[in-house]
């Protein structure tokens, strides 16, 4: 009696462990089959239509079959690289002030404000990308259309911040405080400490901060459809209209029949933005591991 | 401590199960007391003539009350098909969904039977009608209206009309300037629709490739590809210079915020301005049918009293209401 | 000399008080950016807000009438979501913290998870649509649209978990055995309870995250237009975040007031989402400290 009572109980404690580990690695699983699926349909993709074409291609025309990248990488490198360059003296900067030069209660009260941020929906910045800053952007530049790399990146920069400024942040206050009396010590003055010690021991978290804030661009989808324009073409400026990889996907998703060779196609550059996104990860968090080594 | 957090949960889950209630109590209101309903409807609609619905409501409701029906497709249609699914399941009841995504959206998803009927502004091509009956499909077509695609420019713009050949040349990236075909020095700013539309499509074999079939030509990378006619009218009235096309539909949406221009086929062809007349004596140049397609094999109730209805006196009204031209 | 020193350190406080003022500056464009885009909502859309705009369908081609069916939809998807997700989430962070092993194999669970938060969500779009909607044969439809959603807010889910778990003390649980329950009592009675605070934050915030997101439900889900009820889990529903992309390019010149009510409903409701979420998250830091 006892004994079938304790092998129930192993049986059962079996069962459990069984079913607590197939939820541990569900997100293996989910990411495994992302992954196949992307593959999946980008060797189909492949098959038929030559990779040379394909990533040296200069026209995007879907209904004639004509799947050049180009187009679309460098809209996505021209929205990226403003909205870097918008975002990380402004993240970098507000970091250092609340990390570091904010009294106590400032810092209390900016941190969530500049939090909030990230939680407001990517439409709703598309939203009022749109009724605000296209005609904004229009207007200060002279354009005859506010729907521009630049008024994307702009919108973009916003939406990385919180990521910036919060993985900055914290990188900031792993700092050890004996860093700081070190340095006062020896005469330097608070904003000396700041720039000579602080900041350059914070870096590699600082670098990481920029690196996750850039996954957040490179991967939005809602805002730049909504905001750039969406003309496939290849040009250098900030002040034209352009396609990113991801507005094209969201735009073109449902187009064709399963199957077809421009369904397969839009899972080739959902592969490749998967690649990009997953590098840029990766280095952000090789950088926030050495962070956590510093504490 | 512990009992805090159980007070927290009790909260969450009676407002979780309010708010649940509330939704299923107004269900019960509105299916159950149609009357009431029906007299709170009358009074809180300004302009739609729901009234006259709701009377009709009470005898056929119950018929597709449990059916469903998805409507997907033409961005063209878009508005039109959420005016006649509105109205439709006003009188008769029934749930319709109504999606667009674009012309080709539609087709590929009746064939993936995703959707039980495809809006399309234009002609499924041969290799989609062979995709649809590899899969066993019994394709059904209905032209439902008629649509002229008019050409609207930004209210700065001084030119009244264009030829085809001008037309061309200007999604081709040829003319770049206003000054070119009559207008102030200004630079072009042409809209084009993406190429899921099937006005895209349109377009470009009968003006961009002057419909000759042979013709490569391709609209210029630097267009504005916008998702729906509804963004080129928005981008339109909101800037200068830009000149678009949109269905004629849209037009009357548009009302004053946008100029339509008159149309002619080549220099020697009078120039007709778009409009509800025209296209119905076929004197405007760039009209088309506008399409509906079904599987005949997995046709409901529902769907077949939604064409009926479509292709009624009532139906083609509201689509001369929206701005198109009735099929008879 | 001394004249000298006084001038340098004048010219080193004047270079502190420039550089104290530019990053003050910098922050408070953030913080007005911010707060600008918030207030501005809610002066644009408080006038559209009334009982006739939450709770009636759109009417006249969604030129007049409410956002209930969209409201509503969001809701189911906000409960289909969460009801696939937490389980999920809570097991998963029960496996990495109190089963796992200190190996490799645990470290590449855990790069996964990192990695799946950092997969672009129309990417998630794309991987719903090819699996849930295409492949499985839910068609678009709100099973289709939660689960793709539900996977997207997993990492959420499984961090806040796990960071709750890791702060019951180790004591708790030598306690528990110690008299004599079985490590799977011990989770669901002692270590559970105590981390609640914790998984109702990742809940929390999960849900607002999956509330705003756009790009996973067009193709899996949202419907245009669709003022009923949804009839079962395979049915198309309207979305907020999908309703306001319609109403901004996809309608022909919708009355503003429409937008931005729009607009404001939804930033409303992900906000109550995110400052309950952060509230409870920092209450219990602040126990934890005292």
């Amino acid at each position: 009696m006892a004994s079938s009572k304790s092998k129930f109980a192993k049986f059962k404690s079996f069962l459990i462990t069984r079913f607590v580990f197939v939820n541990g690695i569900i997100s293996i699983i989910i990411l495994g089959l992302i992954l196949a699926l992307l593959l999946y349909n980008s060797v189909r993709f492949f098959a038929s239509y030559p990779i040379q074409n394909f990533f040296g291609g200069v026209r995007w025309i879907p209904t004639h079959d004509k799947f050049g990248f180009v187009p679309l990488l460098v809209g996505s490198i021209l929205t990226t690289f403003a909205a870097i360059l918008i975002a990380v003296p402004l993240g970098v900067g507000s970091a250092i002030y609340i990390g570091e030069l904010a009294p106590r209660y400032l810092r209390e009260t900016l941190k969530p404000i500049i939090e909030v941020l990230a939680t407001i929906p990517s439409v709703v910045i598309g939203f009022i990308g749109i009724k605000v800053f296209a005609p904004l952007i229009k207007n200060i530049f002279n354009l005859g259309i506010g729907l521009t790399a630049l008024t994307g990146a702009v919108m973009l920069a916003f939406m990385s911040l919180p990521t910036i400024v919060s993985i900055s942040e914290d990188a900031i206050n792993a700092v050890p405080n004996t860093f700081r009396y070190a340095s006062m010590a020896l005469g330097a003055t608070k904003w000396e400490t700041t720039y000579k010690v602080v900041v350059p021991t914070a870096s590699s978290g600082i670098v990481a901060a920029v690196m996750l804030g850039l996954g957040r661009i490179v991967g939005e989808t809602m805002a730049v459809l909504m905001l750039t324009g969406n003309s496939p073409r290849i040009v250098f400026s900030f002040l034209q209209p352009v396609r990113t990889i991801t507005a094209t996907i969201a735009a073109e998703m449902g187009e064709t029949a399963q199957g077809g060779l421009h369904y397969s196609a839009l899972f080739a550059i959902g592969l490749v933005l998967f690649l990009i996104t997953f590098l840029i990860n990766f280095v952000g968090d090789r950088f926030t591991g050495r962070v956590k080594n510093i504490r | 401590m512990k009992v805090k957090w159980l007070k927290f949960l009790v909260i969450a889950v009676v407002f979780i199960l309010t708010v649940t209630l509330s939704i299923g109590c107004k269900t019960a209101v509105t299916t159950e007391t149609t009357a009431a309903a029906a007299v709170a409807e009358t009074t809180a609609t300004q302009e739609t003539d729901t009234s006259k619905a709701s009377d009709e409501t009470n005898p056929a409701s119950s018929k597709f009350n449990d059916q469903e029906l998805v409507v997907s497709g033409s961005t063209t249609l878009l508005e039109v098909a959420n005016a006649w699914a509105e109205d439709f399941m006003a009188k008769f009841g029934g749930s319709i969904t109504v999606n667009g995504g674009g012309s080709g959206v539609g087709i590929t998803s009746l064939i993936d039977g995703t959707t039980d009927l495809a809006n399309a502004s234009r002609p499924m091509k041969d290799s989609e009608k062979q995709g649809a009956a590899s899969k066993g499909i019994d394709l059904k077509e209905y032209i439902v209206l008629w649509d002229g695609i008019a050409v609207i420019v930004s209210k700065n713009v001084n030119v009244n009309e264009f030829t085809f050949d001008q037309l061309s040349k200007i999604y081709k990236g040829e003319i770049t300037n206003w000054k070119d075909v009559g207008g102030a020095d200004a630079e072009i700013i042409a809209a084009a629709r993406d190429s899921s539309s099937g006005t895209y499509e349109y377009f470009l074999e009968s003006i961009v490739r002057l419909g000759n079939k042979e013709s490569q030509d391709e609209y210029s990378d630097k267009c504005l590809f916008l998702q729906t006619n509804a963004d080129i009218v928005a981008q339109i009235g909101g800037n200068e210079n830009i000149i678009g096309y949109v269905g004629l539909g849209y037009l009357k949406a548009a009302g004053d915020t946008v100029n339509a221009v008159k149309i002619k086929k080549d220099s020697s062809s009078s120039a007709v301005s778009p409009s509800v007349e025209t296209v119905k004596d076929r004197s405007y140049p760039i009209s088309r049918e506008l399409y509906v397609y079904a599987d005949g094999n997995k046709m409901t109730e529902l769907a077949q009293a939604y064409l009926d209805f479509i292709l009624s006196a009532d139906g083609q009204q509201i689509g001369i209401d929206v701005g198109f031209v009735p099929v008879k | 000399m001394k004249a000298a020193i006084s001038k340098s350190m004048r010219k080193k406080y004047v270079t502190e008080k420039f550089f104290y003022f530019l990053l003050l500056f910098i922050t408070m464009i953030v913080v007005a950016f911010v707060l600008g885009i918030i207030i501005y909502l809610i002066v644009k859309g408080s006038g559209a807000i009334n009982w006739e705009f939450l709770s009636q369908k759109p009417r006249g081609g969604m030129k007049a009438g409410g956002i209930f069916p969209a409201i509503i939809g969001t809701i189911y998807l906000i409960i289909g979501t969460i009801t696939i997700s937490l389980p999920i989430g809570i097991f998963s962070a029960i496996y990495l913290n109190e089963y796992a092993a200190r190996n490799k194999f645990t470290r590449i669970i855990r790069l996964s998870i990192v990695n799946m938060a950092g997969v672009p969500s129309v990417v998630f779009g794309l991987f719903g649509l090819a699996f849930f909607v295409l492949l499985l044969k839910f068609g678009k439809s709100i099973l289709a649209g939660s689960l793709t959603l539900a996977f997207l807010i997993l990492p959420v889910i499984i961090t806040a978990t796990e960071e709750a778990l890791k702060a019951v003390p180790s004591t708790y649980r030598q306690a528990s055995m110690a008299l004599g329950a079985s490590k799977w009592q011990t989770i669901i009675k002692i270590i559970l309870p105590q981390a609640l605070p914790g998984i109702v934050t990742g809940a929390v915030l999960g849900i607002g995250r999956a509330a705003g997101e756009t790009a996973p439900i067009m193709f899996t889900v949202a419907a245009f237009s669709q003022p009923n009820l949804p009839h079962s889990i395979f049915s198309q529903v309207m979305a907020l975040p999908y309703h306001l992309y319609a109403l901004a390019t996809q309608v022909t010149n919708p009355p503003e007031d429409k937008q931005w009510g729009t607009a404001l409903v939804l930033l409303m409701i992900v906000l109550f989402f995110a400052i309950i979420g952060t509230s409870i998250r920092t209450r219990a830091r602040l126990r934890k400290k005292e």
